[in-house]
C-alpha cells in the first residue's frame, strides 16, 4: 500500500473503537436512539417539501430577477388558482361561472375572484374589441337569425319555435340550415345535447370553458383546494345546468404535485424495504444479520432527515431522492461489514472477534468510499442551482451518517443479536488460482473505447425536456386541466414583457411579426382598433336587429299544442332536411308526456336568453378611453409606474420542446427581457444543464484528488475513474435512444451514479490489489458489490414506479445507470489491472 | 331568405279583411311624425281600389318617412361604401318602390285595419324606437315596431319589425349574398321583378 502508515493507523483506530462498542452495545444503541428521536421530531416539525422548479434556482440570476421585478409590477392571480368550468355550450359554461363565482367569493378562504364573464363592461364591450373580421361573421349570422330570434320573441317557447321552423321550410330558405343541422346534433345525442346558439350566431367565447381567477391568503395550499371543492359541489348539486369545475394554476398544480411526489416516495421506501429485506435475506441467510442491517440503515435515515431539517428545512423535487439514495448507499455499507463478518465466522473466528475484524479489514474501504462520495455530493454546493446543492448538501452529510451508523450502531446490534460463539478451528477455504479474466484483458479494452465512442456518438442526440408540467402526475386534476387550457387555445403558456409605454408599440409590432407568434396583448387589448368606424358598425347591426332582440328572453313552458307542433315541423322536413326529420320522429315515438317536452325545450333554447342578453349589452357598446376602464382590469396592464406589460402568445400550443425552444428563442431574440411560465422553463433548463455539468466536472475533480491523496498511484485512479466515465457516456447513449429526456428532476442521476459507483470501484481496485485474491466474484468483496448494487437497483426501480413522472424518470435513469456502471466496473476495472501492474 | 318571407310576416293570417282606421295621435313627438305620416297612407290606400294608384300614394309617403338611403347602406351593410353614389340612389329607389308595391298588396280596399300606440323609446347616439300595434277585425293584433334616425332635422324611419322580423335583416340576407355573386345589377332586376309580380298578384 502507497501510505502503509496511514492505512495502519486507521485500522488500528477501527479496532479500537469496535472493541469499545462491543464491549457497550447497551450505551452506544442509547445514544443513537436518543439522537434519533431529535432528528425524527426535528423532521416532523420542520421539514416540508417545495416543488417550484424556478424558485430553485438562485434569485440572482437576470431573468430571475426580470421575473420577479414583472411579479412585483403586475401582481395579480399570480400565485393562485384557476377554476376551469366546462358544460354543454359557452354560454352554459357562462351561466355557471357565474353562480360558482358568486358562491366562491362568499367563502372567507377567497379573497379575489374575477371571471371576464361576469364583468359587466367586459359584456358591453364585447362586439367593440372583436377583431374586424370576427365582426362581420358575428354580424352576418346575426341578420341571418334575426327573423327567426324576431318571431321567437313573439311565442317563446318549443311550439313557437317548432312552427317558426315550419313556416321557414315553408318559405324555402336557406338561412336556417345551420339551425337544423345544428337541431339534428343534438337529437342524434342521447339524451338530446344542448344546442350551441353562441356557436350558431358567432357571439361571445365560442369554447365551451370559462376561467375564474382566484387569490387566497398565504394558507395551507390543501385546505384552500378542499374548501374550494366544497363550494364548487355544493353549487353543482344546486345549479339546474350541469357543468364541470376543475381546478389549476400555480397552486393546485404545486399541492397536487406534492402529493404526488410524496406518495410516490412513501410508496417507493416501502417497495424498497421490503425488497431490500428479501435481498439481504438471500445473501446473507441470518435474520439477525438482517434485522440489525435494517435497523442500522433505517436509523442512518431518520439522522439524516433529521439534519436536512435543521439545516435547510425543504426538500425540493431533487432533494426528495435522498431517501432512495440514502437507503442504496448505506445498505452498501452494512453489507459489505456483514458480508466480511460472516466471511471471518466461516474462517473459524468467534462472534466478537468477528466483529472487529470485519470492520478492520472493510472499514478502510468504507471510510475511502464515504469520503469520495461526500465529496461528490459536496461538489454539488458549488452550482448555482439550489435544487441540486441542497442535495449535496443532505446527501453529502447523509453518507457520512451512513458511515457512523455502520461502523458504530452496526456493531453494537450484531453483538446484541447474535449468540457468541467461540472460535472454530476450520481451516480458512485454499485460495484458488486467479481467473483466466487477463487473456480477454484487450479485447474488453478495445471494446470499451469502442463503447465510449459508439455511445458519445448517440448522446448527441440528447434532449432536456423544459416543461416541468412534463414531471407532474399526468392524471391529476390539476395538469389535466392545465392541458386542457393548453388545447383550447388559452394558452397557460404565453411570454410576458414589461416595457415602457415609449418602447410597447415599436415592440408589439416587432414581436407580432414573429412568425411563431399568434397576437399580442397589451393594454391595447381593451382599447377597439377604430372606435369611431366599430361604433358605427355596431349602431347600425342594432338597427338592423331591432329593438326586438335587445327585451330580455324569458322562456314560458311548452304549452299543451308543442307535441302537435313538433310532429307537423318532422313532416314538413322530411323533404329537405331527412335526417332532421327521421331524427325528430324516432325522438317523439320515443318520448311520451310532457317531461321530455321541457327537456328538448331546455336543450335546444337554453342557451338562448343568455345569449341574447349579452348581445343586448354589447350592442349598447360605448367609446371608451383608456381611463373609463375600472382600475381592477386597467391594472392587468399598466403597472403603478406606467410599465406597460406586453402578453406574447404562441402561434402553435407550445406541446413540445421543440415549440416552446424555437418560441422562446424567437422572443427573446427580440425582446431580451421578456419572461413568464415558457422563457421560465428554458432558461431554467438551461442553467440547470450548466449547474449539472459544473457538479459533475466538480464532482469529478474533487473525486479524483482525494482518491490521488489515500492511493498515492494516479493508475489506481485512473482505474476507477474509466469504467464510471463509460458508464455515464454509456447512460447518457441509452437516454437518448431509449429515450428518457433530461430533465430539471432526472438530471442529478449522472453526478449522483458518480458518487454511487465510485464506492464500488474502491472496493473492487483495494481487492485487486491483494494478490492472493480469489476471483473478484468468489470474495466477499465481489459478492457484496454484487448484492449491494441489486438493493440500490431496487430503490431506484421503485422510484421508477411513482406517478409523479419526474420522480419516476429518476429512478428509471438511476436503475438503468447502476446496472450499466457496476457492469463497467466488473468488467472493465480488472481487464485494466494487468497491464498497469 | 327571400323577401316572399317578409309578405308572410307582415300578414301571416288574412287580417286585412274589414280594416277601421284610427287616426294617429295630435302632438307626438317627433319620432312618431313619420310613424303617423306612414300609417295614415297605409289606411288610406284601404280606400283606393286600384293598386297602381294605392302603390303611387305610398310611394309618396314612403319618400316622406324612409330614410331610404339610410336603410340601403343597413342592407347592403359593408358592400354599400363599394357603391357609387349613383349606384347607391338607384338601389335606394329600388328599395323604395318594392316596398310600396309591398304595402299596396297587402293594405287592398275594404280591408278593417288601425293602428294604435305609439310608444317611443331612446335608442343610443341619437336613435329611437315607436312601438305600434296593427289591429285587425280577426285575429291578434300584430306588433309594427319602428326603429329612427335624425336625418337633418327630421327624424326618419330606417327600419320596420313585424311580428319582430326585422326587415332589413331579411332583405339584407338576401341582397348581400346576389349583390356578391351577381353584381348590382342582377339585384335590381329582381327588386323590380319582385315589385312587378306582387303588384300583379295583388290587381
Amino acid at each position: 500500500m502507497s501510505a502503509p502508515d496511514g492505512a495502519k493507523r486507521v485500522r488500528a483506530w477501527l479496532a479500537r473503537s469496535t472493541t469499545g462498542v462491543v464491549a457497550h452495545p447497551w450505551r452506544v444503541l442509547l445514544v443513537n436512539l436518543l439522537l434519533l428521536i431529535g432528528a425524527l421530531a426535528a423532521a416532523a416539525g420542520l421539514l416540508r417539501i417545495d416543488t417550484d422548479t424556478s424558485a430553485m434556482l438562485s434569485a440572482k440570476l437576470d431573468w430571475r430577477q426580470q421575473q420577479i421585478n414583472l411579479e412585483q409590477a403586475f401582481p395579480a392571480y399570480r400565485q393562485g388558482t384557476t377554476v376551469l368550468v366546462e358544460a354543454a355550450t359557452g354560454q352554459r359554461a357562462s351561466d355557471a361561472a357565474r353562480v360558482l363565482l358568486a358562491a366562491l367569493v362568499a367563502h372567507p378562504l377567497v379573497t379575489q375572484a374575477f371571471t371576464a364573464e361576469a364583468q359587466p363592461i367586459l359584456r358591453r364591450q364585447g362586439l367593440m374589441l372583436m377583431p374586424a373580421e370576427r365582426f362581420e361573421r358575428t354580424a352576418d349570422a346575426l341578420v341571418r337569425a334575426q327573423p327567426l330570434l324576431g318571431r321567437l320573441q313573439q311565442a317563446p317557447h318549443l311550439a313557437g319555435f317548432a312552427e317558426l321552423l315550419t313556416q321557414t321550410l315553408e318559405q324555402n330558405s336557406a338561412a336556417t340550415d345551420p339551425v337544423f343541422d345544428a337541431l339534428t346534433e343534438s337529437l342524434q345525442q342521447a339524451p338530446v345535447a344542448a344546442v350551441d346558439w353562441r356557436q350558431l350566431l358567432g357571439t361571445g367565447d365560442q369554447r365551451p370553458q370559462v376561467l375564474i381567477l382566484l387569490d387566497h391568503p398565504p394558507a395551507k395550499g390543501s385546505d384552500v383546494l378542499v374548501a374550494l371543492r366544497g363550494v364548487i359541489k355544493q353549487t353543482q348539486s344546486k345549479h339546474p345546468i350541469a357543468f364541470d369545475a376543475r381546478l389549476t394554476g400555480p397552486l393546485p398544480l404545486r399541492v397536487e404535485e406534492l402529493t404526488a411526489a410524496a406518495d410516490g416516495a412513501a410508496v417507493a421506501a416501502l417497495l424498497t424495504l421490503t425488497a431490500v429485506v428479501i435481498l439481504l435475506w438471500l445473501g446473507l441467510r441470518s435474520w439477525q444479520l438482517v434485522v440489525a442491517s435494517v435497523l442500522t440503515v433505517l436509523a442512518g435515515l431518520g439522522l439524516t432527515a433529521g439534519f436536512a431539517a435543521l439545516a435547510v428545512g425543504h426538500l425540493n423535487l431533487i432533494s426528495v431522492a435522498f431517501t432512495a439514495l440514502f437507503i442504496g448507499l448505506a445498505v452498501d455499507y452494512v453489507v459489505h461489514l456483514c458480508m466480511q463478518f460472516r466471511a471471518s465466522q466461516q474462517a473459524g473466528l468467534g462472534r466478537d472477534v468477528a466483529i472487529v475484524e470485519a470492520v478492520e479489514q472493510v472499514g478502510q474501504s468504507l471510510i475511502l468510499c464515504t469520503a469520495t462520495t461526500a465529496t461528490a455530493f459536496f461538489a454539488f454546493l458549488l452550482t448555482s442551482y439550489r435544487g441540486i446543492a441542497e442535495l449535496g448538501l443532505i446527501a453529502g452529510v447523509g453518507v457520512i451518517i451512513g458511515l457512523l451508523v455502520s461502523l458504530l450502531l452496526l456493531p453494537a446490534l450484531l453483538r446484541l443479536l447474535l449468540p457468541g460463539t467461540p472460535p472454530s478451528h476450520s481451516p480458512p477455504p485454499a485460495p484458488r488460482r486467479a481467473s483466466s479474466a487477463g487473456k480477454a484483458t484487450g479485447a474488453i479494452r478495445f471494446g470499451a473505447v469502442a463503447a465510449t465512442l459508439l455511445g458519445g456518438w448517440l448522446a448527441l442526440d440528447l434532449q432536456f425536456a423544459y416543461n416541468p408540467i412534463d414531471l407532474k402526475p399526468p392524471h391529476a386534476e390539476s395538469v389535466l386541466a392545465h392541458t386542457r387550457l393548453l388545447d383550447s387555445g388559452d394558452a397557460p403558456l404565453r411570454a410576458e414583457v414589461m416595457t415602457t409605454s415609449a418602447d410597447a408599440p415599436a415592440l408589439i409590432k416587432a414581436l407580432t411579426a414573429l412568425d411563431v407568434v399568434a397576437r399580442v396583448d397589451s393594454a391595447q387589448r381593451l382599447l377597439a382598433e377604430n372606435p369611431d368606424d366599430r361604433l358605427m358598425q355596431i349602431d347600425d347591426l342594432a338597427l338592423t336587429l331591432g329593438g326586438v332582440l335587445g327585451a330580455p328572453l324569458t322562456l314560458e313552458p311548452p304549452p299543451d299544442t308543442t307535441r302537435d307542433t313538433l310532429e307537423a315541423l318532422r313532416d314538413a322536413s322530411a323533404e329537405k332536411h331527412g335526417r332532421f326529420s327521421a331524427a325528430l320522429g324516432n325522438w317523439l315515438n320515443s318520448n311520451a308526456g310532457p317531461q321530455p317536452l321541457h327537456s328538448l325545450q331546455d336543450a335546444w333554447l337554453g342557451d338562448l336568453p343568455g345569449v341574447l342578453g349579452v348581445l343586448n349589452d354589447g350592442l349598447a357598446a360605448e367609446a371608451m378611453t383608456w381611463r373609463d376602464w375600472p382600475e381592477a382590469l386597467r391594472r392587468t396592464w399598466v403597472g403603478e409606474q406606467d410599465q406597460r406589460r406586453l402578453v406574447v402568445v404562441p402561434a402553435a400550443p407550445l406541446n413540445s420542446n421543440t415549440r416552446l425552444a424555437e418560441f422562446v428563442d424567437a422572443v427573446l431574440a427580440v425582446a431580451p427581457g421578456a419572461v413568464g411560465a415558457p422563457v421560465v422553463y428554458r432558461k431554467a433548463g438551461q442553467a440547470v444543464q450548466r449547474a449539472f455539468i459544473e457538479a459533475f466536472s466538480a464532482a469529478l475533480v474533487g473525486i479524483a484528488l482525494l482518491m490521488l491523496l489515500v492511493l498515492r498511484n494516479p493508475a489506481d485512479v485512473f482505474r476507477v475513474l474509466v469504467p464510471l466515465l463509460l458508464g455515464s457516456v454509456l447512460l447518457l447513449a441509452c437516454a437518448a435512444q431509449l429515450p428518457i429526456p433530461l430533465n430539471f428532476a432526472n438530471i442529478i442521476a449522472l453526478p449522483l451514479l458518480l458518487g454511487i459507483a465510485v464506492d464500488n470501484g474502491i472496493h473492487v481496485l483495494l481487492r485487486l490489489r491483494d494478490p492472493s485474491a480469489p476471483p473478484l466474484l468468489r470474495t466477499a468483496t465481489g459478492k457484496a458489490v454484487v448484492l449491494s448494487a441489486l438493493t440500490t437497483l431496487t430503490s431506484f426501480a421503485a422510484l421508477g414506479l411513482s406517478t409523479h413522472r419526474g420522480m419516476a424518470s429518476m429512478g428509471q435513469l438511476l436503475a438503468l445507470g447502476l446496472v450499466i456502471c457496476v457492469l463497467c466496473t466488473l468488467v472493465v476495472l480488472p481487464a485494466l489491472r494487468p497491464k498497469l501492474q | 331568405m327571400n323577401a316572399h318571407t317578409l309578405k308572410s310576416a307582415l300578414f301571416l293570417l288574412p287580417f286585412w279583411a274589414g280594416m277601421t282606421y284610427a287616426a294617429a295621435p295630435a302632438n307626438v313627438p317627433d319620432p312618431a311624425a313619420p310613424v303617423a305620416l306612414l300609417q295614415t297612407a297605409l289606411v288610406e290606400a284601404t280606400k283606393q281600389t286600384k293598386v297602381d294608384a294605392r302603390q303611387a300614394a305610398l310611394r309618396t309617403a314612403i319618400n316622406n318617412s324612409f330614410d331610404l338611403s339610410a336603410a340601403g347602406r343597413l342592407i347592403l351593410r359593408s358592400a354599400w361604401r363599394d357603391l357609387s353614389a349613383d349606384q347607391q340612389a338607384k338601389f335606394a329607389n329600388a328599395l323604395g318602390h318594392l316596398v310600396a308595391a309591398n304595402f299596396a298588396s297587402r293594405f287592398r280596399p275594404g280591408a278593417v285595419v288601425s293602428f294604435s300606440g305609439a310608444q317611443v323609446s331612446d335608442l343610443p347616439r341619437g336613435r329611437a324606437s315607436v312601438r305600434t300595434r296593427l289591429a285587425r277585425a280577426a285575429g291578434e293584433p300584430v306588433p309594427f315596431d319602428y326603429t329612427l334616425q335624425q336625418s337633418g332635422e327630421q327624424w326618419r324611419i330606417v327600419n320596420l319589425l313585424v311580428a319582430g322580423v326585422s326587415d332589413i335583416a331579411l332583405r339584407s340576407a338576401q341582397y348581400t349574398r346576389q349583390l356578391e355573386a351577381d353584381g348590382l345589377d342582377a339585384v335590381l332586376a329582381s327588386m323590380q321583378d319582385e315589385a312587378d309580380a306582387t303588384l300583379l298578384a295583388a290587381q
